[in-house]
Order: structure tokens, then sequence, then C-alpha cells
């Protein structure tokens, strides 16, 4: 894939998982204010639903990429010399795919219960 | 790239006096900054909750810290103005609102917007 065909990939990333992002976040919102006040066993019955908790998944990794893409761009942007930029976007690569690690261990913990 | 011209650079960030749709991008930047450093929180919470009853009301408890509101708050504007600030860009995307009247208008919608929704939601939920 050619260089140019890679920006407009993560142009195009950038807006798909903004979308996701944004319909998961107002539809947990909607849910959290149409069940008020949220317990535990509501909370968790919620997160056990095998679709739920796949489109969470989603929405974590959706944030995930959105972020690695939107952080990246401020690196490139402010970040100098370049070799503090590589180190600032390895460790950036290195923060978020710990993130990812992290829900993993929370997903199988879940599904343990 | 070399430049071998002599334009002065002028980069006083306290004397650059950014349009009003650069305050918006600018905002969107920091705002998504912010949202970044809250993720792994985010994580922390969600594995608290789901952790047992306990901690389920511990995670509750937390967000009654006025150290906590005060972050919660801040989160609050930064979701906001990121979303909406999204939405205007999502819709310059598509050749809506480009023309430099319409982005104005829109930047200082989106800017407004999220402050006063900031405002409302903070006094109803967590103030």
């Amino acid at each position: 894939m050619s260089l140019q065909a890679q920006g407009m990939r993560t142009w195009l990333l950038q807006r798909l998982t903004a979308i996701y992002i944004a319909i998961y976040a107002l539809s947990l919102l909607a849910w959290g204010v149409v069940n008020s006040p949220v317990t535990y066993h509501s909370w968790i019955t919620l997160l056990s639903q095998p679709l739920i908790l796949i489109t969470t998944i989603l929405f974590y990794l959706s944030v995930l990429i959105h972020a690695w893409v939107g952080m990246r761009d401020i690196l490139v942007d402010y970040a100098k010399p370049s070799s503090v930029r590589f180190i600032l976007l390895t460790g950036l690569a290195f923060a978020l795919t710990a993130m990812a690690t992290w829900l993993l261990l929370i997903v199988i913990s879940l599904v343990k219960v | 790239m070399k430049r071998s011209d002599n334009r002065p650079k002028y980069l006083n960030l306290l004397k650059i006096r950014l349009p009003i749709t650069g305050i918006a991008s600018i905002n969107h930047r920091i705002s998504g900054l912010i949202l970044f450093l809250s993720i792994p929180y985010s994580l922390y919470l969600l594995q608290l909750s789901l952790s047992g009853e306990a901690g389920f009301k511990q995670a509750i408890a937390s967000f009654s810290s006025p150290w906590f509101k005060l972050a919660l708050i801040l989160l609050l504007w930064s979701f906001l103005h990121h979303l909406l600030a999204g939405f205007r860009f999502l819709f310059i995307d598509q050749n809506i609102g480009v023309s430099l009247a319409v982005a104005r208008k829109s930047a200082w919608f989106v800017i407004f917007a999220a402050l006063i929704l900031t405002l409302v939601i903070s006094g109803v939920w967590i103030l």
C-alpha cells in the first residue's frame, strides 16, 4: 500500500472510530439515565450480555485506535527533536497496548463470573 | 526542507490571537489529550465496578470526592467539546459549512454549546 493510501486509511479509521465511539458513549449514557440509579446488579447484568460485552470491547478498541491517531498527530506536530518524538511515540504505543491488555484481563474476569 | 527566506518566526503563544475556528481546533486537541489521559482511570473504575458489590459501591463513592468532581467536570467538558467539534469536523469533511462565515458561526456554536452543556449537566448531576 502506498504512503498516500496509508494516510487515507488512517484518516478514514479516525472518522469511523469517532462515529462508533459517539454512538456507544451516548447509548451508554442514555442507559444510565433511564436505569438511574444504576446498581451493581443492573450494571453486571448489562455487561454480561454477550452483545453488550462485544460492543464494549469494540468501544475500547475504537478509543485506543482513535487515541493512537490523535495523539500521534499531536506528537508529530509538537514533539521536537525527532529523537524525542520517537521516544514519545514508542511510549504511546506501549501505553495503548498495555491498556488493551488491561481491558482483556477485565473481560476475562467478567466471563469467568 | 531548508527555507532560504528570512521571514520572521513569531511564536509567542501569549501574543498569537487565534481566530475562533482556531480556538475550536486547539480545544479539540486539548480535550482529546485530556480524554486520552482519562482512559487508564476509566479502566480502573470499570474493573473496580465489576469486581463485586463492594467494589461497585467504592467506584460510585469515588464520585463524591470534591477533587474527583472537579476532574469529572473537566472530563465532561472534554467529552462534550470533543464530541461537538468532532461532528463539526465530520460535516466539514462532507463539504458542509466550509465557507468562512459558516465555519466561524459553527465554531462559536460548538465552543458555547460545550460550555453551557457542561455547566447544566454539572449542575444537575455532579454538584
